[in-house]
């Protein structure tokens, strides 16, 4: 068990990596899919084809991987290996002349990237009208298996890698103390690092801001509010679960198309970025670029593919599963300050309150009015103000 | 005495040279994912090592030509037929007279994910049963591709079992001018021929079935309770379901999320089915590489491939799981059950392994039944001697024997 120094990074990837995606995605043949039901949605029975085919074009002709590459790169970052698992992070020091520390970790199918537009906010925040004494010490690690992280040799999960983390920002980075903040799979790893390596426990957590329901407490639901609940996320997993049922089970079955195929990837990782965002414009309709623009979704679906990291990533839905899953021991809870940010489209909806304070010691929650699963990149200024405020109720 | 009413075109396979190069091309360029440590038995999806013999072997080594021969030498026909709500399907079928006086007109349907090709060892073996020193009946054998698979065309919205029976039964009357036929099946094959037997009872004689997929009304009052023997076997389903079902959740809710990688990488197509051959064929776990090598060689099972690969059907294929549970075709109706004379044999290797015979007997009229020692989900082509003495012995012994079905 060892850290070792961080050594500093940056991307560059080899111009024939590009070609080489680039050549079959301009390759690529549009077949006949089936009809959707007429009124029906494009999307129902997966990526809409109109939809992957503008992308693709702008993907050709528009998309600039060099300007995203400078982009990705505006920030230090950094690998280090801790325990035999080399980590990609991000590491921008605040302004604050005692800056408390943050780590934000992102998701599946998401990455470093859905923090770009929150990093300078939460550093800096004297460069958008506030305090430079509010600055936070970020840290944004790419998940073990994602994008510029190495490649387990065999899954690892979210308990695992919040191990990874505590070491990350004490033994490597020499932060005693720090928050921790996270969606998706981010929200499952802050969440485990909130329980098992919290303050109190001998770790550095100490306090988490979650805007996902990530580990759970094992209770049942009781009132009548939390069973109607309980019965709307049942019907959402019956609809919704089925990549996760197959990566938790699977990966390997599904990476060798996903591998293959730049396109493919594409239309899996867009799906979820159409399914799980708040896609409302102000012209009263939705479309996944209210939330997105096409260079947003092509940054973050190219760091999989030039990294070549779409297998290894699904490869943590099978860490979560053999490790044990995400519950916490009955009769036990999150004992540390804990904010709730709720976003109003995230599909994986939060309990009633009455439910999350079961499993968590609640000291802000946020109803947010716009927003989606990936509130960071959709909504970056509302999302950086609440970790900020969340972050001064901290230092009281 | 039906009148055959609809014509059916003659029909060979011709997959153009510039499509077999650009299967090349694009296997030659496949990008192999990462393995996690521990995959040997397949435990985290298909397996790495097998993958890159195969995809090697497709590329240098297999001869679609060679392949596509052999599936002409039987004889294939297309027919058009119009459903209830205007469409046309072409059915691609291959169509083997048997020998003999009025042979048993018998309908055998694929699943997912094969192909007729599942059939192709066993159809001269039905048709001919004297060739092969084998008493009768003899076979009029008719293997169709499913409508969405193979060379039969693709529906405009997937349709699912009920409707593909109903199409067959035109199959069998309006074109092949049968009054009276027999079925076979396994899979989606198995539904297909379930729902023929239960919409078109009056025309079919028996039917041979390898997969039980009719689900009784459990709640309705002519149900016995679940028995203990049911119970376990039951939750024994569906654990193993737990572990299996990735691949019909995803092609059940959003085959269009998968689709776009399926249609353009063939090593992709090949790595999403083969996992189902492993797990559902009788291999050899022991030695997995030369297990499932052994079982399913190298041109068999890549002539599978190479048919969803050519006719570019994997997203139809697919949708099948979309469509069938849409039509909510598996579950009887209170009080209904399949009334004709049905044989079940089941293959130690299958989805639903050691059912219960009282389960069964509460959806069909099962007449006969047989726990088979060797051989799997794939059984006409991993036991095909053995596949087909069985539909004939079961035939048979349903009395159901050449002469029967006037022409």
């Amino acid at each position: 068990m060892s850290a070792t120094k961080p050594t500093p990074f940056s991307i560059d990837i080899p111009q024939g990596k590009l070609d080489a995606i680039l050549g079959k995605v301009r390759a690529y043949e549009w077949r006949d899919m089936p009809e959707i039901a007429p009124g029906g949605d494009r999307w129902a029975y997966g990526a809409d084809m109109d939809y992957m085919k503008e992308l693709c074009a702008w993907w050709t002709e528009k998309f600039d991987w060099r300007a995203a590459e400078r982009k990705l790169n505006s920030f230090p970052q950094f690998h280090a290996e801790v325990d035999g698992q080399k980590i990609h992070f991000i590491h921008v020091k605040g302004s604050g002349a005692k800056p408390e520390n943050l780590i934000l970790t992102h998701g599946w199918p998401g990455s470093v990237f859905e923090f770009y537009d929150v990093i300078e906010r939460l550093a800096h925040p004297e460069k958008f009208g506030g305090s430079a004494e509010d600055g936070v010490n970020v840290v944004a690690p790419s998940l073990p298996g994602y994008a510029f992280s190495g490649k387990p040799r065999k899954p690892l999960g979210p308990k695992a890698t919040a191990a990874l983390w505590d070491k990350l920002m004490r033994d490597v980075l020499g932060y005693d103390t720090y928050i921790a903040q996270g969606g998706d799979w981010g929200s499952v790893v802050s969440g485990w690092l909130a329980y098992n390596h919290s303050t109190a426990k001998g770790g550095g957590c100490k306090a988490v801001h979650l805007n996902m329901w990530g580990v759970r407490p094992s209770v049942l639901p009781e009132t009548e509010e939390e069973q109607k609940w309980a019965a709307g996320a049942a019907m959402t997993f019956e609809l919704e679960s089925a990549y996760l049922r197959l990566q938790m089970t699977k990966p390997q079955t599904l990476s060798y198309a996903m591998m293959d195929s730049p396109v493919g990837a594409a239309a899996w990782i867009t799906e979820k970025f159409h399914g799980w965002s708040d896609r409302r414009g102000k012209d009263g309709k939705e479309h996944i670029e209210n939330a997105f623009t096409r260079d947003q979704l092509l940054t973050n679906i190219m760091i999989y593919l030039v990294t070549d990291t779409f297998g290894t990533a699904t490869w943590f839905y099978r860490g979560m599963f053999e490790e044990g899953g995400t519950n916490m021991a009955p009769g036990t809870k999150v004992e540390i300050p804990t904010a709730i940010a709720n976003f109003p489209k995230e599909f994986l909806v939060f309990p009633p309150r009455s439910m999350v304070e079961k499993g968590y010691n609640i000291v802000r929650w946020t109803d947010f009015e716009h927003g989606g699963h990936f509130a960071a990149l959709e909504t970056g200024e509302v999302f950086a103000n609440d970790v900020l405020a969340f972050v001064n109720q901290i230092r009281g | 005495m039906a009148h055959r009413i609809v014509p059916a075109d003659p029909f060979s396979i011709r997959v153009s040279d510039g499509e077999i190069d650009d299967l090349k091309r694009r296997l030659q360029r496949t990008r192999f994912p990462n393995e996690p440590l521990g995959n040997e038995h397949w435990a985290y999806g298909t397996n790495l090592s097998y993958m890159e013999r195969l995809i090697e072997y497709w590329r240098d080594d297999f001869d679609w030509r060679a392949q596509e021969e052999k599936l002409n030498r039987f004889p294939q026909y297309r027919a058009m037929l119009t459903d209830d709500e205007g469409e046309d399907h072409t059915i691609h079928f291959i169509y083997e007279r048997g020998s003999g006086d009025n042979p048993v007109p018998l309908i055998l349907t694929h699943g997912w994910p094969s192909t007729f090709r599942e059939f192709l060892d066993v159809v001269d073996a039905l048709a001919h049963p004297e060739k092969y020193g084998k008493q009768g009946p003899a076979f009029d054998v008719i293997v169709p591709s499913l409508i969405g698979y193979g060379f039969s065309s693709i529906p405009r919205i997937p349709i699912g079992p009920s409707k593909i029976a109903d199409l067959w039964h035109r199959l069998m009357t309006e074109v092949l001018g049968y009054d009276r036929y027999a079925a076979e099946a396994g899979d989606w094959g198995s539904f297909v021929t379930s729902r023929l037997a239960l919409q078109h009872a009056e025309s079919v004689m028996g039917i041979h079935l390898t997969m039980l997929p009719l689900r009784p009304h459990l709640k309705h009052e002519s149900q016995k309770p679940v028995s203990e023997e049911e119970g376990h076997w039951i939750a024994k389903m569906q654990r193993w379901w737990r572990q299996e079902e990735g691949y019909r959740s995803i092609q059940s809710t959003k085959p269009m999320a998968l689709a776009f990688a399926l249609m353009d990488s063939p090593a992709g197509l090949a790595g999403w089915l083969a996992d189902k051959y492993y797990r559902l064929g009788d291999t050899d776990k022991t030695d997995t590489m030369e297990g499932m090598i052994a079982r399913f060689p190298f041109d068999t099972i890549l002539t599978q491939f190479s048919i969803y690969w050519f006719t570019g059907t994997i997203n139809a294929a697919n949708t099948l799981y979309k469509a069938g549970p849409a039509e909510g075709s598996a579950l009887l109706k209170p009080g209904e059950k399949v009334t004709v004379p049905t044989a079940y044999s089941e293959y130690p290797i299958d989805t639903l392994p050691d059912t219960p015979r009282s389960w069964a007997e509460r959806s069909y009229d099962i007449v006969r039944w047989r726990m088979m020692d060797r051989g799997g989900h794939f059984a006409a082509m991993e036991e095909p001697e053995l596949f087909a003495d069985d539909v004939r012995d079961a035939f048979r012994d349903m009395g159901i024997t050449s002469g029967m079905a006037a022409r």
